[in-house]
């Protein structure tokens, strides 16, 4: 917005450099990923019991899939912004001429990234433990698509929401009380996209979920650009 | 103060669309057969949905002014209309409960997009006085708040769109539909709901904005006569404005 | 504002009276209902030093933390490096070297980590080569593979040290820039933050080093004997207000001991 004009390829150069303390960051002290991977399994096994070791397809898998996602998602959120609030970062940052959307932007990456690398784990677990069917290959491509867009969503909402609650003293209450009313309306379109290809026999995925999904991804990318310089300026 | 100076003539003409839009749905609308009396609770929550939905809105657009300018006024407008909004979220959560017995004799229903969403928006919008008053420096509250604000009120329709789109439309939706055989009185009590509604939703408005600002300068003026450290800061408010 | 109203420079004779480094002129700022500086006006010529003293919660953070562009001022005239805050905030970036309390590097990464990123945003022209130089001038070489975290406060310290100096500012705002350091380091810090004339324009290109414009800094401190020792003005605050503006030479002990009292 009223960032001035910047050297051309400076922002993306900026998103990398951002995108790749984060992994730095993960690498040098693992917190995010190994949590919510751990967690991810623990509630599949927490459900084969409370599902009294019963075996799910079709719309209940899609939802139990998701909404184990989003639970572990807000375990990354909270602690997306952490260091950035506790460490004095986002001052340090505010003194440089990197713009505020392309620490946002980096931070959306960073969180989306880990999703994916999440769901490389959880996937196949998942598969494992609860699918009544197991996973079909020829499912895969769909099962991949709807997770990328989905995660993307929860990736950017998650950098939004995970901003909001970080200059707050309660960061770890606030993120799922924010985050889960403002993810309803995504998980609602993702589990429409999954819950045919986790029916057998296989079922289409009608076309206009995709756009959905991908809609509100839009939207919400939209919506972090603008009101980036309003989180990160003081 | 043009806001103080605004709330008399905004209350006599609040009341006045008010007492035309009894009158019509009391008096002039034929009631309804089977339905009785509580089918005219139907003006009541497409109203208060109407225009809660376009409140929340409405602070969206004050917490972007907000951000783009940075006048604390921008905070206080944004702040009041969502907390406005709020209560006539409610409402409209409690009308449409009643709508939904007097209709299909059951309180609630995933099926009615217009419930469900409204179920979300306040789940939603719930967070905004706790997320608000955790942030302790109060210039850097109400720019969060002013974020939060925008995002809310940008998700509030792309939520109804989703909701409507993946909740199977079981039951008849009157007042959307150019067909339905209502008497021109209804969709005339109709009319004047929203417009009654709009028109205590904005004298509200009004009211609170000149109610804090009153607060502010009372205390400004407290601290003038007793001393500055004589009288706390308070910690749970919007933006300090005096108008 | 009447641009003829000078504000007070308290009567210094710099050579750059034409281009002031800070033209401050009724900043206010509030927190809240609170209000943290009140009508502050300050002229700082280019390369002077100013020591701003006060008491605790008098403001001097805030000060150094608006000049910064870090927070908007909220009333009153803000000039810095002939940028109006806060609308030409995004241009003081990388200009305006600030050095907080708080550490602001990332405790998991090493020193050199730390440095090389910041380098990075700061768009530095050689990243590598300005954190190993600045390594060297403060003396943490050895350390630059530890993680922030294994630190002590003065290890921490010269790291932000370094971290401030990276894009070589022309403008410095130090918080208390010697707390928790040894005499050794803190003399080698004091000379690393110290002043530095400005260097002309050599007269044909590439035949000596680029021009730099002089620094200015303003140092915060409790240490008022040190303060007066090296800096060309005195801003004394107190409840947000400037109660003391004067040169070095002209503040007599009891007028220090006013402002704490």
């Amino acid at each position: 917005m009223s960032t001035p004009p910047a050297p051309r390829g400076a922002w993306t150069g900026d998103v990398r450099a951002l995108l790749a303390l984060e992994w730095r960051r993960e690498r040098r002290a693992p917190q995010v990923l190994p949590t919510m991977v751990l967690f991810s399994i623990g509630v599949f096994v927490l459900f084969r019991f409370g599902l009294q070791d019963g075996r799910v397809d079709g719309p209940l898998a899609a939802g139990v899939l998701l909404v184990t996602t989003l639970l572990a998602a807000l375990l990354g959120i909270g602690r997306l912004w952490a260091a950035e609030e506790d460490e004095g970062g986002l001052d340090a940052f505010r003194l440089t001429p990197a713009s505020a959307s392309a620490l946002v932007a980096a931070k959306a990456l960073a969180l989306w990234s880990f999703l994916l690398v999440l769901h490389l784990v959880a996937v196949p677990a998942f598969a494992f433990l609860l699918l009544r069917d197991g996973l079909d290959v020829g499912a895969l491509p769909t099962v991949a698509g709807a997770l990328v867009l989905c995660d993307l969503g929860i990736a950017v909402t998650g950098a939004l929401v995970g901003s909001i609650a970080a200059a707050a003293r309660s960061r770890e209450l606030l993120v799922p009380l924010m985050a889960v009313p403002l993810l309803i309306p995504l998980i609602a379109l993702a589990s429409e996209a999954l819950s045919p290809v986790l029916t057998s026999p296989q079922d289409v995925v009608e076309g206009r979920w995709w756009t959905a999904l991908a809609l509100y991804d839009g939207v919400f990318l939209l919506v972090s650009w603008a009101v980036s310089d309003g989180i990160v300026e003081d | 103060m043009p806001y103080a100076r605004r709330i008399l003539p905004l209350t006599a003409v609040t009341i006045a669309i008010v007492l035309a839009w009894i009158v019509v749905s009391a008096a002039v609308v034929p009631t309804d057969a089977t339905e009785g009396v509580r089918q005219k609770l139907t003006y009541l929550h497409p109203a208060f949905a109407i225009i809660t939905l376009i409140a929340f809105v409405a602070g969206a657009f004050f917490a972007w002014q907000h951000l783009k300018h940075d006048r604390p006024i921008d905070d206080l407008r944004s702040y009041v209309a969502i907390h406005q909004a709020q209560n006539f979220c409610l409402i409209a959560l409690i009308t449409g409960g009643i709508w939904g017995r007097a209709a299909w004799g059951v309180w609630w229903d995933w099926g009615e997009p217009v419930l469900v969403t409204f179920l979300i928006i306040f789940l939603l919008y719930a967070t905004y006085q706790p997320m608000r008053f955790a942030i302790e420096d109060p210039e850097r509250q109400a720019r969060t708040a002013s974020v939060f604000a925008v995002s809310a009120g940008i998700f509030a329709p792309v939520c109804f769109g989703v909701v409507r789109l993946t909740t199977n439309l079981l039951h008849p939706q009157p007042l959307d539909d150019p067909a339905s055989n209502l008497p021109g009185t209804a969709g005339l009590a109709f009319g004047l709901s929203v417009l009654a509604l709009g028109a205590l939703f904005v004298t509200l408005w009004h009211l609170e904005i000149v109610h804090k600002s009153t607060r502010i300068r009372v205390r400004q003026l407290q601290r003038k006569v007793e001393g500055e450290d004589a009288v706390p800061v308070v910690a749970r408010a919007s933006s300090p404005v005096t108008l | 504002m009447p641009p003829e109203a000078a504000p007070p420079t308290a009567g210094l004779a710099g050579p750059d009276r034409a281009a002031p480094a800070i033209v401050l002129d009724g900043l206010v700022r509030r927190r809240g209902e609170r209000v943290v500086l009140r009508e502050v006006s300050v002229i700082v010529p280019a390369g002077a030093t100013v020591a701003l003293l006060g008491p605790n919660g008098a403001g001097k953070s805030t000060l150094l933390r608006v000049l910064a562009g870090l927070m908007r001022p909220m009333g009153g005239v803000c000039r810095v490096l002939g940028h109006e805050l806060p609308d030409g905030r995004h241009d003081l970036r990388g200009r305006v070297g600030y050095l907080a309390h708080e550490p602001m590097l990332y405790r998991d990464l090493t020193v050199r980590e730390n440095l090389a990123h910041r380098a990075r945003l700061l768009r530095v022209a050689d990243p590598a080569g300005r954190v190993r130089e600045l390594l060297e001038a403060t003396d943490l070489v050895r350390r630059a593979d530890f993680p922030v975290h294994a630190l002590s406060r003065g290890l921490t310290q010269r790291t932000t040290a370094a971290a401030t100096l990276l894009s070589d500012p022309e403008l410095l705002l130090l918080d208390e820039p010697l707390a928790n350091l040894d005499p050794s380091a803190s003399a080698r810090l004091g000379a690393l933050l110290g002043p530095r004339p400005a260097v002309p324009a050599p007269a044909s290109p590439g035949a000596g080093p680029a021009a730099r414009p002089a620094r200015t800094r303003v140092i915060a401190g409790h240490d008022p004997e040190a303060a007066l020792a090296e800096s060309d003005i005195v801003v004394g605050l107190r409840d947000g207000a400037v109660t003391l503006l004067a040169t070095p030479d002209t503040v007599g002990p009891d007028q220090i001991a006013a402002l704490y009292a």
